[in-house]
């Protein structure tokens, strides 16, 4: 990353560099003295949009003479207005500036405050396009003349050619983390720039190698402020780039561009920007083997993503066909609809444990005289702790956001704040966590309690909260048996079944101030994070240890078992929130059995899992990484739902991955 | 004789075509010194002792459990995996799986055995009727060291190969490599002569691994310890078979 420029940064050598050429880059001091007072004045007192504007004036603007594209963030003047509830965790429709100019987009009678604001925004961007152009004209950059036309079209007309779309996709991408909006997607890449490739190619503007080079040029400027653009981990980033997708009719859409952009993440090694492959059961043969080759290089990418049952969900959920089709998704896993919808998609995490611990606190346990009281008293609490759920997102308020409103279909012609209910999709996402974990404790309890009868439930509660004290040796036995959790016995399949449709019966009436409704999914970034605080639990995981990853499990005898359990789950009504199986895979196992896996993906997307992430390492591999970080400096791993390197992680989250390596491999547990 | 499954191994990636679930029988006709599967040799259960606690090796199915159990992977084994029987002596367990074997066949399941062929003709023979393909271990050859160090009749061996090999089913060769064995001197002159006769079967060499020494811990048994094959000998021994005609390749279990 070293080599990566920061503005704002003045210890930065490049910045020294071209401060010693004499460039026309400005330093950061200089302008806060100039701007400092006025910037601040109107941030405090004006509006979003007049904060908006002050800061297209002021902002640095900065070209990098060796990029044939314009892109960068000064987050010395980002926008940081925080009323409420931030927007972030989504995609902007690029499509917007692509088939209109910033004139265009202009309300031409501005009625209502909204697009009194709304023209704001577009007059603080051609301003800032202004000075964009102004600062290339004096700059000895690459094609000089065609990023001030490109510039120039952006405000007076749609974006014609390739190359042009790709800068137009930065800067909004650019803007959007200018004004502070977390995770911001990029959509389906392949699909919005196909047209203009397709046309550049016919007319002999352009050719297919010259366009993988920008797209390459393109991917390397995102990994650009990898630090900057991370939120909880580094990493995090939500920088996903979509591709292929399905047809009206079943069948699979990709282009060159999706093989492009699978080649070149293989190639660049970079765990930003990360891909996620859309596929179905006609994902041809070609593609699977690019995207396991590109996966089985270590770097993280692609997450896959199975349409087939993603679309119906969606569908069934209210979301029109159309829309459905071109799903995306938020940071991570959840299906988003890019550019037409504001649903925060992880508004909150339901922590399964919660539920589990209360019962053991305050229920009377002796009254639970049978499996099914004790499961019904469990769902019971879960009921409890949803509503504590639901109180916080009805308590939620949102940003006023005229920034976001322009990138979101619907706001303009609504008249309406994208916080007001101006997008087409306002629903509510939760994560949830830990359900693999109550699985494990309810079967426990089940054949420990109820059936063989080795233990009261009393005698449960006491290892819980005294943490197994004087009873290691029934901790260590209950940690190191096969796990139930994602191995496809239809009593697990079933009682996880029951714990999804209890969750759906306490979330399916709620509705949200714009009529949105609630969705959650089972996989969630808390599995360290919300087992922090938690006592032990009758599965041998002891306090504050984490939670179970997703739909995991290292005991399980091979990868069909998981296939198996998680195809079989039903997601449909709002269960959808992303559901993702993590395998952990050695290096090896992908390369010396490339086609075997491919029929192994593709029947397991027959069969019905909802997404798959894979983290392909060696425990080896990791230890050393550990223990001698400088030796590993580009080693990728894929955490939570993203990728990242490995030595930016903290060591908890490190020993994690070390210790689902060494149970993947059979060495441990 | 009783009939027991010590494991069933879900989506195995070496153990023939395509996607497959492996079945180890409990009960085997010879003792390999070199033996992995030490659990597999005896016919009876056996206790064991490990780190985590005590056991015992093999598990009595019925035939319907049995099917139950490996059917759930049926979804992988398209196109061109299937279900593949191990052991211990998969063969001498025909008498029972049998049943099983009509069942899967009757589905169009691809079956595959892995099979020392110590065993009587006529269990060859019933296996050709369900049997797609067969793995075929080559060891020792000379009369007297098979019965000796193996305890098998190698007559009996040669002529099960030779019926299998104009059964026109399909067959693999596999040779696990140990100098002190195998490779030793007669006895890789008979091996490469042996295979010699039957070039168009494949062959799989592989050297020994010791990752059945914790089972033979867990039976307070001891593995062998002379079981090494040098690269240099394994590398010789792949070039001779190579010249000689036959199609060899290296695998690693």
């Amino acid at each position: 990353m070293k080599d990566i420029y920061i503005p704002g940064l003045d210890e930065d050598a490049r910045l020294h560099k071209k401060k010693q050429d004499g460039s026309l880059l400005r330093e950061r001091e200089d302008y806060k003295k100039i701007y400092a007072k006025e910037f601040f004045n109107v941030y405090n007192e004006g509006t979003v949009a007049d904060g908006f504007v002050c800061m297209c004036r002021n902002q640095r603007i900065y070209i990098d003479e060796n990029w044939q594209f314009v892109y960068f963030i000064d987050y010395a003047y980002a926008l940081d207005k925080i009323r409420g509830y931030r927007f972030g965790n989504l995609t902007p429709s690029y499509e917007i500036l692509l088939s209109h100019s910033l004139s265009e987009l202009k309300y031409s009678d501005p009625a209502t405050p909204f697009c009194v604001d709304y023209n704001k925004i577009i007059d603080g961007m051609e301003c800032m396009v202004q000075r964009i152009i102004e600062e290339i004209r004096h700059s000895n950059t690459k094609r000089l003349a065609d990023k001030i036309k490109w510039f120039e079209n952006l405000r007076i007309k749609p974006a014609k050619h390739f190359e042009e779309a790709l800068q137009r996709i930065l800067f909004v991408n650019q803007i959007m983390w200018q004004t502070d909006h977390y995770l911001t997607g990029l959509g389906s890449l392949d699909q919005l720039l196909y047209p203009y490739y397709e046309r550049d190619v016919k007319t002999g503007y352009t050719d297919e190698k010259t366009v993988k080079e920008q797209l390459r040029e393109f991917l390397q400027i995102l990994h650009q402020y990898y630090w900057y653009k991370s939120s909880m981990l580094m990493g995090d980033t939500g920088q996903i780039i979509v591709l292929g997708g399905s047809e009206k009719e079943g069948n699979y859409r990709y282009n060159i561009l999706t093989e492009q952009f699978l080649d070149l993440v293989q190639e660049l090694q970079l765990p930003d920007p990360k891909l996620l492959l859309r596929v179905n059961e006609k994902t041809p043969e070609k593609i699977w083997k690019k995207a396991l080759t590109c996966i089985g290089t270590g770097v993280g990418s692609p997450i896959f993503s199975n349409d087939q049952v993603i679309i119906p969900a969606l569908e069934a959920f209210g979301i029109e066909e159309e829309d459905a089709r071109s799903y995306g998704v938020s940071a991570c896993w959840e299906p988003l609809i890019a550019g037409k919808s504001v649903s925060l998609n992880n508004m909150t995490t339901l922590n399964y444990m919660r539920p589990m611990e209360n019962l053991f606190r305050r229920e009377q346990l002796s009254r639970l005289e049978t499996f099914d009281e004790f499961t019904e008293c469990y769902i019971t609490y879960l009921g409890r702790n949803l509503n504590a759920v639901k109180r916080v997102l009805t308590n939620a308020r949102f940003q006023y956001d005229p920034v976001l409103s322009v990138f979101i279909d619907g706001c303009r012609e609504k008249q309406k704040d994208a916080s007001w209910g101006g997008a087409k999709y306002f629903h509510a996402g939760i994560t949830s966590v830990a359900l693999g974990n109550v699985i494990e404790v309810l079967l426990n309890i089940k054949k420990y309690v109820y059936e063989e009868k080795n233990y009261s439930l009393i005698e449960i509660k006491r290892m819980i909260l005294t943490n197994y004290e004087g009873m290691e040796s029934e901790q260590k036995k209950l940690k190191s048996k096969k796990r139930y959790f994602g191995t496809d016995e239809e009593e697990v399949i079933q009682l996880t079944k029951k714990i999804m449709a209890a969750t759906t019966r306490f979330t399916k009436d709620y509705r949200n101030e714009y009529g949105g409704k609630l969705k959650f999914g089972l996989s969630a970034p808390t599995y360290i994070d919300a087992a922090v605080d938690m006592y032990a639990s009758f599965d041998g995981r002891k306090y504050g240890a984490p939670f179970v990853v997703h739909i995991s499990n290292e005991t399980a005898d091979s990868y069909t078992e998981i296939l198996n359990f998680a195809s079989a789950l039903d997601y449909g009504e709002n269960r959808f929130n992303g559901n993702v199986i993590d395998f952990m895979v050695t290096p090896d196992f992908i390369r010396n059995n490339m086609d075997k896996f491919v029929t192994l993906m593709k029947v397991g997307i027959k069969k019905g899992i909802f997404q798959l992430q894979m983290n392909v390492v060696s425990s080896e591999t990791l230890i050393r990484a550990k223990e001698n970080p400088e030796a590993f400096p580009n080693l990728i791993v894929r955490v939570w739902g993203f990728s990242a390197f490995f030595i930016d992680l903290p060591d908890n989250y490190k020993d994690m991955l070390i210790s689902r390596a060494l149970k993947n491999e059979g060495k441990e547990g | 004789m009783e009939h027991l499954v010590t494991n069933i191994q879900r989506m195995c990636m070496q153990d023939g075509p395509g996607i497959r679930t492996t079945v180890f029988m409990k009960g085997c006709g010879i003792h390999c010194p070199w033996c992995s599967n030490p659990e597999n040799l005896l016919f009876e259960k056996e206790e064991y002792a490990r780190a985590d606690g005590k056991g015992v090796y093999g598990r009595s199915y019925s035939i319907d459990e049995l099917y139950q159990e490996i059917i759930k992977d049926k979804a992988y084994w398209n196109p061109d995996g299937g279900v593949t029987f191990s052991g211990g002596e998969a063969l001498l367990h025909m008498d029972f799986l049998r049943a099983l074997f009509q069942r899967f066949k009757d589905q169009g399941v691809h079956l595959a055995v892995e099979t020392s062929l110590f065993v009587p003709e006529r269990l060859v023979q019933d296996a050709l009727k369900y049997v797609d393909f067969f793995y075929v271990d080559v060891k020792i050859l000379d009369a007297e060291k098979c019965r000796t160090l193996l305890g098998g009749d190698s007559m009996l061996y040669r002529r099960n190969v030779d019926t299998l090999s104009h059964s026109g089913k399909k067959i693999c060769f596999r040779i696990p490599c140990a100098e002190q064995y195998t490779l030793q001197e007669d006895n890789k002159e008979l091996v490469l002569k042996f295979v010699k006769q039957y070039r168009e079967i494949p062959i799989e060499i592989f050297k020994l691994h010791r990752m059945g020494e914790s089972k033979y811990q867990s039976l307070r048994k001891q593995m062998i310890e002379d079981d090494d094959c040098s690269d240099m000998a394994f590398k010789d021994f792949f070039e001779h078979l190579k010249q000689q005609g036959n199609h060899v390749s290296v695998i690693r279990l």
